[in-house]
């Protein structure tokens, strides 16, 4: 198999000192290739947010290291990405509202961010943020909107566009879909998947929604106190899941 | 027997520059029995949220008003009701847990200064037994070590124990209506399950009615009793949660089920609803779902948006509510 697109290596994240210390990453290993889209799953408190945050260069790993396109990016001592290159990494997050800037219209805050990675003059980008939002189900009525304006699930919805603007070849995508309805919920997914193909957009998806994880992805990693407890072929592990701890987490689904 | 809360026909506006109403909830209709518990799923954007803040009077500081219908709460009239009215409602009568309640607790204050907070804006007591009461709320919402809680600080706890918090200020008063708008949106799915054991749990002790909106159907059919469903600022459809999952009378109602990702086959699209989701302020003429709606007829187009109507066990607002059959699985 080629060489992954980004990865992270023996990744440790420990917060807190001395008796208090302890490990929100344990050791590990996760990647993804171009055109993948691979799962994380794991109960609240499991370390996805924070290993997510490593591998987009948020959070310092206290061990490890994360590699993007055959080149070592981030380790314990060395946090820097050329600026030239942090594009390429994007990362949607679980909450909506703390995500955008209050004081800046819906299709500015988009704007910017294609202005910010792709050299554009302000029609163009402004054009190009329209044309993002629309396809997110934004109107251009709400792009003209600020934030408080919008719904939650609007305002998830541009922090997706937000993070697709500059054409990223990674997305994570840390609980991305719960705060908005079925039908938009199918809008995003179908347009990750035509990303994927299209543009071999990797995704790493992080969701507590195995429904979700299953359509999606093709590998998924599962995690407990973090640490990976099992990690493999997505419909095998939720279909015949070794772990007592994965076994939890698909009984823990509404409505079964 | 006497219903809890009836909401008949509501409209709700904003008022912009130049006396310019701009509506976003247009024919919302609910009606919720004492202690029952009743699910709101629809569009994001079609005012669940909306309709959620004129059950607890606080539409103007969100630049919104009332300007027509009525909502009947326990033999009280709400619709226009002024300030002093809702403030022996809010938080007494009508507890509330708000969409963003995650991001809702301020980081920096304790949860004892945020707890003895709502528990002394509601009731004039003293610290002491303000704090005292913070106590056995926490613990009445199962929190472990409350003491030791109650000194820390909201960025400490983990989002399960957040929303435990805030369950605690909101029925502090022990309500009879609980209102939970998306509140177990944010969080992972062990947790999920807590919180909605939980507010059940605390509905048949307290004799609570319950408002929940969710855009999970999963979590609606497991948690109420009944649903109703919005599009586009208006109920299109009520009844029996069961029965609206197995035999929707609504295309919108039918599209949710649809589209819901348990049932695609990986590597397929996922069938979206056609066309745009409807903004408020550009709602089509005639019912506000025809441009999407593969019943659509002429009469769609021309009348205006149709009035909830009977049909077998619910309550449907589409005038081919009989054809439904004709949509293809
Ligand atoms: N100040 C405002 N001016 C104009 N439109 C607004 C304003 N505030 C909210 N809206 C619009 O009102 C509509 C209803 O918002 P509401 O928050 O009630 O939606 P919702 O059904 O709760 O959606 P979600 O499921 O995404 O939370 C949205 O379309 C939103 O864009
Ligand atoms: N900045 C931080 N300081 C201390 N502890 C933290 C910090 N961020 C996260 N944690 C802790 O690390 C653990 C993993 O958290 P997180 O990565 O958010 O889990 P998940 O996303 O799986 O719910 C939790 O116990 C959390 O409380
Ligand atoms: S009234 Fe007509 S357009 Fe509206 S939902 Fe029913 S069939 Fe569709
Ligand atoms: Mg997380
Ligand atoms: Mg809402």
């Amino acid at each position: 198999m080629a060489a992954a697109l980004l990865e992270g290596k023996d990744i440790t994240v420990t917060f807190g000192r001395g008796a208090e210390a302890f490990d929100a990453v344990h050791v590990a290993n996760v990647a993804v290739h171009a055109g993948e889209a691979v799962g994380i799953v794991g109960e609240s408190g499991s370390g996805k947010t924070t290993l997510a945050r490593v591998l987009v260069g948020l959070q310092r790993p206290t061990a490890g290291e994360v590699w993007l396109e055959g080149e070592r990016i981030f380790t314990r001592r060395h946090q820097q990405m050329p600026r030239s290159e942090r594009w390429k990494t994007q990362i949607i997050f679980q909450d909506p509202y703390s995500s955008l800037n209050p004081r800046m219209r819906v299709w500015q805050a988009v704007a910017e961010a294609v202005q910010v990675w792709q050299s554009l003059s302000k029609p163009e980008a402004k054009l190009e943020a329209l044309q993002l939002l629309h396809a997110m189900g934004i109107s251009d009525d709400q792009a003209q909107q600020f934030p408080k304006a919008l719904s939650g699930g609007q305002r998830q919805r541009v922090s997706v566009a937000r993070a697709l603007a500059p054409g990223p070849k990674v997305l994570i995508a840390d609980e991305p879909t719960s705060s908005i309805d079925q039908s938009a919920q199918a809008q995003l997914l179908n347009l990750l998947r035509q990303l994927q193909t299209a543009r071999g957009l990797a995704i790493i998806f992080i969701s507590h929604d195995l429904g979700l994880v299953r359509y999606l992805t093709s590998r998924v990693y599962v995690m407990q106190k973090g640490d990976i407890v099992e990690t493999g072929d997505t419909r095998l592990i939720l279909e015949q899941p070794e772990h007592s701890y994965t076994r939890l987490l698909i009984d823990s689904i509404p409505g079964r | 027997m006497q219903p809890l809360l009836e909401i008949k026909d509501l409209d709700i506006s904003f008022r912009k520059g130049g006396g310019r109403l701009l509506p976003v909830i247009d024919a919302a209709n609910l009606h919720l029995n004492q202690r029952q518990a009743v699910g709101i799923v629809g569009e994001s954007g079609s005012g669940k949220t909306m309709l959620c803040r004129a059950l607890i009077g606080t539409l103007p500081r969100h630049g919104a008003a009332i300007t027509s219908g009525t909502i009947r709460f326990d033999d009280q009239e709400l619709a226009g009701a002024p300030e002093r009215v809702w403030r022996s409602i809010r938080g007494r009568e009508i507890g509330y847990i708000p969409q963003s309640s995650l991001a809702g607790l301020n980081p920096v204050l304790t949860v004892e200064t945020q707890l003895v907070e709502s528990i002394t804006a509601v009731q004039s007591q003293s610290r002491q037994q303000a704090r005292q009461k913070a106590v056995a709320l926490l613990e009445r919402v199962r929190i472990p070590r409350a003491e030791q809680v109650l000194k820390a600080r909201a960025h400490q706890l983990s989002g399960g124990m957040r929303q435990r918090v805030m369950i605690a200020a909101a029925i502090a008063q022990a309500p009879k209506l609980l209102i939970a708008d998306e509140p177990t949106t944010a969080l992972d799915v062990t947790i999920q399950r807590e919180i909605l054991t939980l507010i059940t749990q605390l509905r048949q002790e307290l004799g609570m009615a319950l408002i929940l909106v969710s855009h999970d159907l999963g979590v609606i059919e497991e948690v109420c009793d009944s649903v109703m469903v919005m599009y586009a600022g208006a109920s299109v459809e009520a009844g029996p949660v069961g029965v609206l999952s197995t035999s929707p009378r609504h295309p919108y109602t039918r599209a949710l089920r649809v589209s819901r990702v348990d049932r695609a086959v990986p590597g397929t699209d996922l069938e979206a609803i056609p066309g745009d989701a409807a903004s408020v302020g550009s709602w089509p003429a005639g019912c506000r779902f025809w441009p999407r709606c593969s019943l659509a007829d002429n009469a769609c187009r021309r009348d205006p948006q149709p009035a909830l109507m009977p049909i077998g066990l619910q309550l449907s607002a589409c005038i081919h509510a009989d054809r439904m059959f004709e949509l293809e699985e």
